[in-house]
């Protein structure tokens, strides 16, 4: 067990650090010029910059003192905002995103579960279709689809909700549901298919037979191993909702990371892409690795397939 | 009691015919085919799918506007018999734009499809046949690759290479390729060890045959279903990239940026937001449903 929690570390750290070196070869090869927004420096001002910045430095004295940064946790200031440092937006938008990918992901996985577990006890009846369709259209039209669709109409043509912004909890629901569609549609239609796959299975038909009643059947031996797999879309859950917060910050004027993100990204802040990147990254890497290692606690068949060698 | 006497019985003659097998077998394909056809939801995804495609083709000619001239005298007209989506804010003709955007969506979907198939089975397939340390080390890189979160790459490539179709269609294709070599080396190791590939081993079958008559074959099916899965992930992918400013660039079109501009301006001109919409959910729709019916018809374990 310790040696499949190891493996997994050191791959993360590998991924990691993979990572963090593509992105400095990548951002020290973008087009444009990081002071490109402030014109009119002289080309003295101009060198003076790119001392602060270490710019003048070799590429591998750069990429050293680069990680040596990011190891401390130190990700430097905004190109373009000199008094604002990465740490500080970070520790500014991730709370907001933070909580709206909280909700996105709790009301995901409760409603993508329930509705996924009332389709296949109902299989090719009423509730199956609902789920079917839910599903349908969760794969059919991504968050920057849905999400606009939900503001004109439930936003500015019935009035119901804010169309946007993010203040009092109404202002909450409509960026929530929008981020968590796509992904309560897979989770409804990953545990139909996994319900459907256990129910056949002869566990259950011992269970039926030793005359456990239908409560008993469904909620300790069917429900119980038919959410195994769903541990694994997990992980890849959360990386969806996080990159689908890009768009649905922007569409509904969240103020948070993703926004944030987005702006930097169309200003050439060098400085601030590569602090974020790394930050999502590296967020992102050790939830797989979590629900990895969680999957291997759950399922001792996966940890000794993968780290038995 | 009876007894059993001999004109009870008669011969049977032969006639030659009787062997003859009354149902005409079906190949694989032409049962998937078959199973295609009987499935609903499939077919009106293909239906849909052609219907689109045509309209891409022909829909731009259909009107007497190209998808950049500005007109200012039509600015942000209501959809009506000579724009039939309307304009935007400079007085393009939507229709057009939707449609040079529908193009671009497919294009960039075949393009994906392709490039995924060919990086995908040759690495996957390199890996599996020699095996050994050669194997090891392709998927220690595998490994590596998939932990890494894939919309932080693309959008990291699309800064350094700039906006552009072709920009987009390279780093979908570096980064998008991870899961189909893995699908295709398992495919691969496992069928290696099927009973039908000893039995062919066995009956002195060469080792090209074995490849080109059952080892590919029965993989096709599964790598086909991936890749009709592929073709809406790369459309999303373009679109998204679009959507947050860094795809296709003005004065060109696609279903991404159209939203976006909708975004902007969906209060008081609704249908800039609606017609790229639906359009671009009914693309989506068609793909998933089109490759949720081919997995059911060409899946052999799902097969009665």
């Amino acid at each position: 067990m310790l040696r499949f929690i190891l493996r997994r570390l050191i791959y993360g750290i590998i991924t990691l650090w993979v990572l963090i070196t593509l992105t400095f070869i990548l951002m020290h090869n973008l087009p444009g010029d990081p002071f490109a927004n402030s014109q009119k420096l002289s080309p003295e001002a101009k060198a003076t910059l790119m001392k602060t910045y270490g710019l003048d430095q070799p590429i591998w004295v750069q990429y050293g003192s680069y990680l040596k940064k990011i190891a401390t946790f130190d990700f430097g200031v905004s190109f373009n905002y000199p008094t604002r440092s990465v740490n500080d937006v970070l520790k500014q938008t991730f709370p907001t995103s933070a909580e709206l990918g909280m909700y996105a992901i709790i009301i995901a996985v409760i409603i993508g579960l329930t509705l996924g577990i009332v389709a296949a006890l109902n299989h090719n009846k009423g509730w199956d279709y609902v789920a079917m369709l839910t599903a349908i259209i969760g794969v059919s039209a991504p968050a920057f689809v849905i999400g606009p669709l939900l503001s004109y109409f439930i936003g500015v043509k019935l009035g119901w909700l804010p169309p946007a912004l993010w203040k009092s909890p109404e202002y909450k629901i409509l960026p929530t549901i929008t981020l968590a569609f796509g992904t309560l549609a897979t989770m409804a239609r990953m545990m139909r298919t996994s319900m459907l796959d256990v129910v056949s299975q002869d566990y259950v038909k011992t269970a039926k037979s030793k005359g456990l009643s239908r409560f008993a059947v469904v909620v300790k031996h069917t429900i119980r191993n038919a959410m195994l797999p769903i541990i694994t879309i997990l992980g890849v859950a959360l990386v969806n909702i996080t990159t689908g917060a890009f768009v649905v910050e922007q569409i509904f004027a969240v103020p948070g990371m993703g926004k944030f993100f987005v702006q930097s990204i169309s200003t050439n802040d060098y400085t601030m892409i590569m602090g974020m990147t790394i930050f999502y990254a590296a967020l992102l890497i050790v939830a797989i690795m979590v629900t990895d290692v969680m999957y291997g606690v759950v399922d001792p068949r996966i940890r000794l397939a993968k780290g038995g060698k | 009691m009876q007894t059993v006497t001999q004109d009870k019985f008669k011969p049977v003659v032969k006639t030659g015919n009787n062997e003859r097998v009354v149902r005409q077998s079906l190949s694989y394909w032409a049962d998937a085919w078959r199973r295609l056809k009987k499935n609903k939801l499939a077919m009106f995804g293909l239906i849909v799918l052609a219907a689109l495609t045509i309209l891409a083709l022909i829909g731009p000619f259909l009107q007497p506007y190209d998808y950049q001239t500005q007109d200012y005298a039509a600015r942000n007209f209501a959809p009506s018999g000579s724009h039939w989506f309307g304009t935007d804010d400079l007085g393009r003709d939507q229709w057009v734009r939707v449609w040079w955007g529908v193009r671009i969506s497919l294009f960039i979907g075949i393009i994906a499809a392709v490039l995924d198939f060919t990086i995908g089975v040759l690495y996957g397939g390199i890996s599996a046949y020699f095996g050994g340390r050669v194997d090891d080390i392709m998927q220690r890189i595998i490994e590596i690759i998939y932990g890494l979160p894939f919309m932080i790459i693309v959008i990291l490539l699309m800064m350094v290479m700039g906006p552009g179709i072709f920009s987009i269609i390279i780093a979908l294709a570096a980064t998008g390729w991870v899961g189909m070599a893995r699908l295709v080396r398992g495919q691969m190791l496992s069928l290696k060890e099927q009973e039908y590939v000893l039995a062919a081993r066995t009956l002195g079958a060469s080792s090209w045959r074995i490849i080109l008559r059952h080892l590919v074959p029965n993989a096709l099916g599964i790598i086909i279903i991936n890749v009709t899965f592929t073709v809406p992930g790369a459309i999303f992918a373009e679109s998204f990239l679009s959507f947050i400013g860094l795809g296709i660039k003005p004065p060109m079109a696609s279903l991404g940026s159209l939203v976006s501009d909708g975004v902007a301006v969906m209060r008081n001109f609704p249908w800039r937001l609606l017609c790229p919409s639906i359009v671009f959910s009914l693309i989506m729709l068609s793909f998933n449903l089109l490759g949720d019916g081919l997995r059911d018809a060409l899946d052999p374990r799902l097969r009665k």
